[in-house]
Parts: structure tokens; sequence; C-alpha cells
């Protein structure tokens, strides 16, 4: 693996020339990968013609890259195509403070997948169930005939199970898992449930009606964690304790609240979504299987936690992550190529690790902002009542001139002074 | 624990018979058709299960008497290192027609020595594996060109030339630059490859004069077909197709089945069509352009009478 450094500092303040010309000379890209990235050429109108029907030409969007990420030791660029301002920065700056306690950690589980197929008109459900339990092995077997080049390779179908649904509609699911090795496996899942339906229905004796993956992809979570020392936290007019317990707080509201957690792992999926775009996955998937398994519990809730630890603040994030390095649109669209070579991962599971990172660093932009904004205002308000004190008001006069220069942004004196004597001529300053 | 197994089936491209006889050949595996194997430990001893074709079988020794299915399970039992009496139940399954050419025979050897191998928790290099699938295919077929096992094994185009004595073998992956749309029709009416290659070899043999020359030219449309599948070239592959279909046809392995299959293909706007495989029944392939276009031939056969037929693509 080459080594890389995710810092790059004073990228921003680069133009995207120079910044391209940076990366032609840290990361090993040709001329050729520059100029994919370019003004969006990349993907031309003929190709494009070949991925969508009625196609009357290509849509840009911007490419931006996440940097400062060190996860499970390793540093990474991290590509995000995102029409959203501040994102970018907002991962950049986590990231950054995120690796002085270390970087992130994480994980993922085995690229395992769900197939379902829907059994209807069962007239003995109980033997049907036992039928569908003791050919097991066939119906593994009868799925990986279906997709031989992914069982050779040791993954594709690896056990079933069966889902018994008696209200409101009585109706049996078999679950097929499948696994998918570095595929997101949308089309071999589909081909698998498809071979096996004249199977299930010989088993059951029923009528099968529905095979299709599920995007619920639970068994295929990835997780990333972080520890950040309150120290790193601290900013100018503020504490890092106080910002640490007010990003524990605006989790507790997100946890507590449906309404926040909707607002919550919307944030979060502002980084996973520019994450999976710029890698070719599909991120209506992942946003589906993100929002599933945050209700998972029968009340939708948060996709992330935070908590403190002494003086460190925890966080942590966990949900199905089915996404892929080959197959899909990964071998169409010229400028995911390009951004595989920046971003160095090897993996699905790697790619699942970088993914839920960017999605925790995001949560993390979001909240400290959050808190830091009501800390904040609450410092200046206090500094505002202060200097209207000092300039000489008294009574109700000072909350008003105090609420108005916190308004202006600009808590001095001078201002205090102004609006005082503006407010005892009977008149507004404008 | 269950372990699983599984090899795709094939389709050959260029040079079947010809390739018994020392010449080179192509063939190419299917992505959505094989053989798959479930392997799970089981207290009552070994066994082999083939629900699909009703059969169950315990492994049985090489006695020629015995069915191949046994002799071949014990084999593969043997191979991976596992105990004649190991404690492991396997179930397979395949979605290949058997006995036209499709490799059903190689995937079986291969997906069994893959699951099994996985079983026992020992991993086959693909040098190992082809040594076992050889073994395998020798219950099976006698004296098997390989042809059809190492495609199966190692996946994707092969070029294929079986050891001769003036020559070592020579196996060469041929690299697609894109998918290779065929569709493939299949008569119900099986052949026995065994005794179709056997009894062809026997003709070639009593009028050398005659057959060499065919042999010859078959291989040589392997070469060219090598070069035109690397470009890509579809109108000249179908081309080849042609060609190699006639020649088949002149050592007497066709029937009136592939015949009617081949011409449809060809009137349905297929760039060319050829019988594939040993004949005698089978199979044919015919080459598209595009997905469409295949589906659009396969239907074609199909409107034939005991025809099946679809649209497969081929990558490398």
């Amino acid at each position: 693996m080459t080594e890389r450094d995710a810092r790059l500092p004073g990228f921003y303040k680069l133009d995207p020339d120079a910044r391209r010309a940076l990366l032609k000379a840290r990361f090993g890209l040709s001329d050729d990968d520059l100029a994919v990235l370019d003004d969006g050429g990349a993907l031309t109108t003929a190709r494009a013609d070949k991925m969508v029907e009625n196609c009357v030409g290509v849509f840009g969007l911007p490419i931006g890259l996440g940097l400062n990420f060190r996860i499970n030791g390793v540093d990474r660029v991290v590509p995000m195509v995102v029409e959203e301002p501040s994102v970018v920065a907002a991962v950049s700056n986590m990231a950054r403070v995120v690796r002085e306690g270390g970087g992130f950690t994480g994980d993922a589980d085995p690229p395992l997948m769900i197939g379902q197929v829907q059994v209807l008109d069962v007239a003995d459900p109980d033997s049907a169930v036992r039928a569908l339990q003791a050919a097991r092995d066939r119906i593994i077997a009868r799925a990986n005939a279906v997709h031989p080049n992914m069982a050779a390779r040791g993954a594709g179908a690896q056990d079933v199970e069966v889902r018994r649904i008696d209200a409101p509609w009585p109706m049996l699911v078999v679950h097929l898992i499948v696994d998918c090795a570095d595929a997101m496996g949308a089309n071999a899942i589909n081909a698998m449930v498809e071979g096996i339906a004249p199977l299930v229905e010989e088993l059951t004796g029923g009528r099968v009606r529905l095979r299709i993956l599920s995007n619920l992809a639970d068994r295929r979570r990835a997780r990333a964690r972080c520890a950040v020392p309150h120290a790193t936290l601290a900013g100018p007019g503020w504490a890092g304790a106080e910002v640490a317990r007010g990003i524990e707080e605006a989790w507790q509201f997100a946890d507590a609240c449906p309404y926040r957690a909707a607002t919550h792992n919307k944030g979060v999926m502002n980084g996973i979504d520019a994450v999976a775009i710029a890698t070719g996955n599909d991120w209506r998937a992942i946003e589906a299987g993100a929002h599933a398994y945050a209700a998972r519990n029968g009340r939708y809730g948060s996709l992330t936690r935070w908590w403190n630890d002494g003086d460190t603040l925890l966080g942590e994030i966990e949900l199905p992550m089915a996404v892929g390095t080959v197959g899909g649109s990964t071998n169409v669209h010229p400028t995911l190529r390009v951004l595989r070579k920046l971003l160095g991962v090897e993996s699905a599971a790697e790619l699942g690790v970088v993914i839920a990172a960017v999605g925790l660093a995001q949560n993390m932009a979001a909240l400290r902002a959050l808190a830091t904004e009501g800390i904040q205002r609450g410092h200046m308000t206090l500094h505002a009542r202060s200097v209207a004190l000092a300039a000489g008001a008294e009574g109700s006069v000072v909350d008003e001139i105090a609420a108005e220069l916190v308004r202006r942004g600009e808590v001095k004196l001078g201002v205090a002074e102004q609006l005082l004597a503006a407010s005892r001529s009977g008149e507004r300053a404008s | 624990m269950t372990a699983t197994g599984a090899a795709p089936g094939k389709v050959i491209l260029f040079g079947e018979h010809a390739v018994v006889h020392g010449q080179p050949a192509i063939a190419c595996t299917l992505t959505d058709r094989g053989v798959a194997s479930t392997c799970t430990a089981d207290a009552d001893g070994p066994r082999l299960d083939m629900p699909e074709w009703g059969q169950s079988v315990r492994p049985a020794t090489m006695d020629r008497a015995v069915e191949a299915v046994p002799r071949a399970f014990a084999l593969a039992l043997a191979f991976v290192g596992l105990p004649p009496d190991a404690q492991v139940r396997v179930t397979m399954e395949g979605n290949l027609p058997p006995s036209v050419g499709m490799g059903s025979s190689a995937a079986f050897s291969v997906a069994l020595l893959r699951g099994l191998a996985a079983f026992a928790q020992r991993s086959l290099t693909d040098d190992a594996l082809l040594a076992g699938a050889t073994q395998l295919e020798g219950v099976f077929h006698g004296d098997p060109s390989g042809l059809d096992h190492t495609t199966v094994a190692l996946g994707g185009c092969v070029y294929f030339r079986r050891a001769r004595s003036d020559a070592p073998s020579v196996i060469r992956r041929v690299p697609l630059p894109a998918p290779v749309h065929l569709a493939v029709g299949v008569t119900a009416r099986a052949g026995n490859t065994r005794q179709l290659v056997s009894r062809l070899k026997a003709r070639a043999q009593t009028d050398p004069r005659a057959f060499a020359p065919v042999f010859d030219a078959i291989g040589a449309l392997a070469d060219e077909g090598a070069r035109a599948l690397e470009a890509g070239d579809w109108p000249r592959l179908g081309v080849l197709f042609d060609v190699n279909h006639g020649l088949v046809n002149a050592l007497g392995v066709s029937t009136l089945a592939c015949e009617l299959m081949v011409s449809r293909a060809r009137d349905a706007g297929a760039l060319g069509a050829k019988l594939t495989g040993a004949g005698g029944g089978g199979a044919v392939i015919a080459m598209c352009e595009g997905e469409a276009h295949a589906r659009a031939v396969a239907s074609a056969l199909e409107a034939l009478p005991e025809v099946r037929a679809f649209a497969t693509a081929l990558h490398a």
C-alpha cells in the first residue's frame, strides 16, 4: 500500500488547477487522469446514453476532497461529490480534530446481503417451513449455480432463513443470505432469488410473487469510532469540555426525538452520500438501508452515538453499508476510476469503513456547530450585556442594547454608546 | 458448518472434435449457468445428493462396474484429503442442460472439488484444481481432451491445445475487450459425447488423408478466432463461426436438428452460427451484436420444435 499523507495544508487556498497539479505529484495521477477530472468532461453523452433511457445530456456536480482522514492507521484523501456548500470543509475540519486523538477506527461485517422470495397461498405453512429448512443445502446450491463465479471465489449464497408472516396478510418469506465479496451484489442476488423461485414453489406448494434483494442490509454493517480529547475541541470563546457536553446533549435530542433524528441523520448522509456517489455506489440503496436501520427498534433514532468519558468525547456510528468496489457503474464512468485511485481502498469492507467515518465526521461537525453556536451566542449575550452596562444603559434598555449588539455581531463599546444615544433621543440607529 | 463450491458451464467457441486430435480450441465459461455444491457436516457419513436428478449416492471404489458419480465422489474425497468415511453430506444442483457440450460433467467435477476443499478448509491452487478435475473427468469421459475442465476450472475465455508427442499443452487466457453476445440453442435430444468422439476417432484413423486436413483447418480457425476475439471483431467472428460449422459438418457429427438451428439463427440475422460441443443432437451458438440482438435470435430459435434457447453474454 502506498504511504499517503491526507494532510494537505493550505489546499483550500489553491485554485483548482493548482490543486490538481498537487494531486498529480502526490498521488501519481497522470495527465489523462487530471483531464478526466476537469469540467466533468469525462462522461460523454454517448456513454451516458448507454446508462439511462431518453438521455439528453450529462449533469455535472462538484468533486471536493475530504482531507485529514486517518482511518485504522491509514491516511485517506476522500473524494466527495456534493452540491451543498460546507460539507467538505466540515468533514475535513473534524477529521483534523479526530486525527489529533489518533484518528478513526472502524470495521465492517462480512458482505452478507439478503435476497427475498415472497410465497403466497401456502396451504400448510408449518410443513412448508419444515420443507424449506430441510432443503436448505439444496436451495443454496441452486442459487449458486445461477451465479457460479461468485461461489467459485468463495462467496455466493451461504444460508437460507424463513420468515413466517401471519398478519395482516399471511405469507412466507424466504431469505437467501448471500456473501457478495467486493460487489454491492444487487444483480447477483436478483438472479439468485429468481433462480430458486421454482424450487421454493415446489417445496412449499405455494405461489411465488416477489423475488428481489432487500435494501435493509443489516447483516452488512459498517462501524466507525473516534475518541476526541476535550482539549482538541477548544476554540476561541469556548472550552473543549463545554463543546463536548454540547455535542452529547445535541445527540441526546436526536436520540429522543424522531423529528430531530431525521435532521440529524440527514447531516450524516450529507457525508455518506457524497462518498457513495464519488465511488460509483447506489446511494439511494444506502439511504434506504440507513433509515430503515435507524427505525429498527420501532422508533426512528440516531445513526450515531456521542457520549463523554472523563475528558474524552466518544463517538460511534453503525449502519448498513451495501457498497462495492467492483461492478455496477464503476466500469462505465471514467471519473470513478480516477477517484478510486485517489482514495486507494482495496475492498468493499475498507470502503464501507471510510464511508462510515465520513458520516461520523459530518455528524460531529454539525453537532459541534450547533453546540458552539449556542455557547457562542450565550457568551456573546453575556458580554454584550456588560458592554451595554459599560456604555451607561440601565433597566430594560440593557437587554435591548445587548440584543442589538449581538444581532449586528459588533459587541463594541462605541457601538453600544451610539445605540444608547439614539435610544435616548427617541430614534433608532439605522 | 456449511461450505459451498461452484463452477460455471462453458461453450466451445472454436475447435470441438479437432481438439481431441491435437488442434487448438477456444472455450469460454458462462456467467449465469453452472453447477454448485453445498457441503454440511453429517454424522451419517459421506453422501452425495443430487435431488434434481433423483440421485443420492455413497462414494464407491474404482470398480468400473460402478456408476461414474459414486466413483467421482470417492476420488474427490481422497483428493482434498478427506477420509473415505468423512462425515459430510454434499448437495448438488445445476442449471446446465446435460450432455449437450456445455461442460456439465466438468462443472460437476470442479464444483464438487471446490465444495469439499472448502469443507476440509483446504485451499486449492489452480494447478491442484486442474489435476483433481482431470482425475474426475477421466471417470466421466475416459480420454477427455482437457478443454472442458481447464476452461471451467480457470474461468473466462481459454485458448487450449492438449499435449502432443511433439509439443507440450498450451493454456492461454484470451482477453475479451467487451462481452461476447451469443444466442444459444439446445435440442431436447442429447448426444453421447463419448460415443461421438470414439466413432470419429475410428473413422479418422481409417482415413487420415480425408480427415487430417479438416482438423488442420479447424485448428487454423481457432487461431484466427483468438485474434478476432481479442479485437472484439464480431462480424469476423460470425464468419469464422460459419466456416467452423461447415468443417464440423464435414466430420459427420452434425444432425438435422443442429442444421435447422444454425440455419434459423442465420435467417434471424445472426452474424454467424455453429454447432458447439460434441454434436449428435446438442447445441448451437450464434454470434450476435449486443444483448437485444442475442435475445431476438434466441427467440427465433425457440420457435423451432423441441428447442430451448437463451441469450448469454460471455466475459473475459
